[in-house]
């Protein structure tokens, strides 16, 4: 009888982990940006939950437990955020709040263009079926 | 700059010799991650898909330590690589309510792990929070903010090769130190030695012959003693290190038989320990936390109670064990975590408020 030795987990905690980070970096959708961190944080969760269940107590499940809570909250706040930024810019990019850099750091400039949108197809237009026919007051009603 | 030359010479020699698999795993990723990053012109995906794939199946080729794959082996295999891939199309998904999609399978297949390390409670609670209520609102944002077409958002990526090259640099360090501290290969050139002495010695006979064998047996109980000193309080440890002084008794007797025995009794505790590497020791300091949650963090893991397979057993009551715990030792982070709550709530109304400025009359055109 053998068992999965306490590594395996943490190596899939921190491949999550780094993962998430390398979004976060890397992104530029807002929202993205903010589930690559809650993904960093469930790498963390793994971790405190593997390292309860090698110790044989419930303490690293009571700290996920606050890694839970502290999560839903940032989640409520950041979405306000995010919404109040969208509002004001009216895009999810990041880049659009780069005025915020420090003064002597140069502006990125995005040089590649966007692929064209593709065409929308044409909406379907409905051919007239015949002439429309007379309403009689007395019929309509009941 | 001779130091500086040997000082890099080792660093080649430990990242493309020792640890080549480690650096395959850590260069395909970084490799893959990069090739799939959105990006605005059309993209060779099929390169990157397949690195990354690569770096997955090597990276759990690693980690297959298992003499034999029994359900649980089987079950963390499957969840852990839907959690990294679909991790990966998080990173890497141009439509960010795929990507919040993908974000729900990494949570989901989490909680599937956390059904794996006994945590039941906490496999619901994940799911509920995470995969329901976060995912959710995070799709109604999209669906309130989402523009139609290509935006920079989506289709651009901020130094793409700059972070995945940081990305993987920490996790590369990360797997060198788990590597290190969890390889049990010289544990088992040790146990394969003593295999082999033992044999010669059932088969040797001239004198000077079992002299020598006797003095590569003295040898080998210093080794055993060196790897008893990684894990000091195990009742397995214990025992190795006691060896030690027998096997110098019986050396001056010039008893091979015994000398045998020993050996094969070592050889035997010595497996106990291969099992318990990777379980976590106590600090010297008392712990202020009472035992309503499972052992308190001060007992040695030589009081633990174990099940079979030498992990610690874990109460059987998983959420009345946590609720006590919670609500006895944790009462103030509790009330802590609902105050945080609280004011989370109140703090995300205030800045949601679109105020006076924003009234519906002058939002019309």
């Amino acid at each position: 009888m053998s068992t999965l030795p306490l590594h395996h987990y943490l190596v899939v905690g921190a491949v999550l982990f780094a993962l998430g980070m390398i979004g976060f970096l890397a992104r530029r959708n807002l929202i993205v940006m903010f589930l690559c961190v809650e993904m960093m944080l469930q790498g963390v969760a793994l971790n405190l939950v593997a390292f309860a269940r090698y110790r044989g107590n419930l303490q690293g499940q009571s700290f996920v437990l606050f890694i839970l809570t502290v999560a839903a909250c940032e989640a409520g706040i950041a979405l306000a955020l995010v919404l109040t930024l969208y509002r004001s810019r009216h895009t999810l990019d990041v880049s659009a709040w780069q005025d915020l850099r420090e003064a002597n750091l140069e502006p990125t400039i995005d040089e590649e263009p966007l692929p064209a949108e593709p065409e929308a197809a044409p909406e379907p237009k409905l051919t007239p079926a015949g002439i429309e026919p007379v309403h009689h007051e007395e019929t309509s009603h009941v | 700059m001779g130091s500086l030359a040997t000082i890099l010479r080792r660093i080649v020699v430990f990242l493309l010799v020792d640890n080549w698999r480690i650096t395959l795993v850590m260069v395909a990723g970084a490799a893959a991650v990069y090739l799939l990053l959105p990006r605005p012109r059309a993209q060779k995906t099929v390169f990157g898909a397949g690195l990354g794939l690569l770096a997955v199946l090597v990276a759990g080729a690693l980690l297959v330590g298992m003499r034999a794959v029994n359900a649980e082996a089987f079950l963390f295999y499957a969840f852990s690589a839907t959690a990294v891939i679909a991790g990966g199309l998080l990173v890497t998904q141009r439509n960010p309510a795929r990507a919040a999609l993908s974000f729900a399978l990494v949570v989901l297949s989490t909680c599937g792990l956390f059904l794996l390390l006994a945590a039941p409670f906490l496999a619901a609670a994940t799911a509920i929070v995470y995969a329901g209520a976060i995912v959710v609102t995070f799709l109604f944002v999209l669906m309130l903010a989402q523009q139609e077409g290509p935006s920079d958002a989506d289709y651009r990526s901020r130094e793409p090769l700059l972070s995945a090259i940081a990305g993987f640099i920490l996790l590369g360090v990360l797997l060198y130190v788990l590597q290190a501290n969890f390889d049990l290969r010289p544990l088992d050139k040790l146990l394969s030695a003593t295999d082999s002495l033992i044999g010669q010695m059932e088969r040797a006979t001239a004198t000077n012959e079992k002299n020598q064998l006797l003095e590569r047996a003295v040898a080998l109980t210093k080794e055993y003693e060196k790897l008893a000193e990684t894990q000091p309080d195990l009742p397995a440890s214990r025992y190795l290190r006691d060896a030690v002084g027998r096997a110098d008794g019986i050396y001056t007797e010039g008893d091979v038989a015994r000398m045998r025995d020993l050996l094969a009794s070592m050889h035997a505790r010595a497996r106990e320990l291969e099992r318990s590497v990777g379980t976590l020791r106590p600090s010297e300091e008392r712990s202020t936390l009472s035992e309503l949650s499972g052992p308190a963090s001060s007992r040695q893991s030589s009081e633990l109670r174990r099940d079979r397979t030498a992990r610690p057993a874990m109460p059987a009551e998983n959420t009345a064990h946590l609720g006590r715990s919670l609500f006895s030792d944790y009462l103030l982070a509790v009330e802590l975590g609902g105050t945080l709550l609280l004011v989370a709530t109140i703090g995300a109304i205030a800045i949601a408020d679109r105020g006076p400025a924003a009234s519906p009359r002058r939002r019309l055109p």
